[in-house]
């Protein structure tokens, strides 16, 4: 008995100890009127419903990000800057994203991407 | 004391010596000292003159004359031919530009009309977006994302 509670105390720290660290859900995110969205594209992946996405990509002279909402509007925004561009090349299936654009040019105005401990990772 | 006063007598004759010595032999042209010296003025050179060489191929002034204006006139032509390239290759990119643009707002319109952005739009785009510049691609994507974020059209698949 004393054992088992003792074996019990141990697994529960290695456990938590495996699991520390904060975390955060960043799911997509389209804020409309302000031109502008984020999210996190491994956590737009993992949500339960089979409509939302969010990509972006590049050829040699053009990048774009497209994000499509639970309602299945889609909004996508092109880019030819070169600064922006390499910003896009630089998005891993994990990245958490945050773009903005010109509504009346629909160019991507602004592209950040970065890695996060806190986001959660794609589950297949 | 004598020999003291000997030994130092003996120094002194022995440095005259070699100051007499030095007088005679380090001097340049010793020999002639309180001769009469003799300077001879050579007249000066005469300036060089450049005889035309008569032979088997003698040039005359003429011919150097018309050797130099051949070559600076091919040399004129040559730099003429090298700034007119560029127009040239400008002129046809200008033209390539112009139907890439065309062929591509093209096809934008007829997706744009069917409603539908899907692979087949994507590839018949894709050959003209490679042709164009910044400007360029930025008049011929504006009208396709507008009506993609105006949602009247079906978007499948990335959108370049």
């Amino acid at each position: 008995m004393k054992l088992g509670l003792i074996s019990m105390i141990v697994v529960l720290g290695t456990t938590s100890a495996v699991f520390a660290g904060l975390k955060s859900y960043i799911p997509l995110s389209i804020n409309y009127a302000s031109h502008f969205a984020n999210g996190g594209l491994a956590e737009t992946h993992n949500t339960a419903d089979s409509v939302q996405y969010a990509e972006c990509g590049s050829n040699p002279t053009t990048g774009f990000c497209t994000v499509r909402d639970a309602a299945n509007v889609v909004t996508s925004c092109f880019t030819t800057d070169p600064a922006l561009l390499t910003v896009i090349r630089s998005m891993s299936p994990d990245s958490l994203f945050s773009i903005r654009w010109d509504p009346t040019t629909n160019e991507c105005t602004y592209v950040l991407s970065y890695a996060s401990s806190r986001a959660a990772q794609r589950t297949p | 004391m004598r020999a003291g006063a000997r030994w130092v007598a003996l120094g002194l004759a022995a440095l005259a010596a070699t100051f007499w010595l030095g007088m005679r032999v380090g001097t340049p042209g010793g020999d002639e000292r309180g001769g009469a010296r003799v300077i001879v003025e050579r007249a000066p050179a005469a300036p060089a003159v450049v005889h035309a060489v008569a032979g088997v191929s003698g040039l005359t002034r003429d011919d150097i004359r018309t050797v130099v204006r051949e070559e600076l006139a091919r040399h004129a032509q040559e730099a003429a031919e090298t700034a007119q390239t560029p127009e040239v290759i400008s002129t046809e990119r200008m033209e390539q530009v112009k139907a890439a643009v065309a062929s591509a707002h093209g096809v934008i319109s007829d997706g744009v009309a069917r409603g539908v952005w899907g692979e087949r739009e994507r590839s018949a785009l894709r050959p003209q977006l490679v042709q164009l510049g910044q400007a360029e691609t930025r008049e011929v994507l504006m009208p396709l994302f507008q009506a993609i974020n105006a949602q009247r059209i079906q978007l499948d698949g990335p959108p370049i």
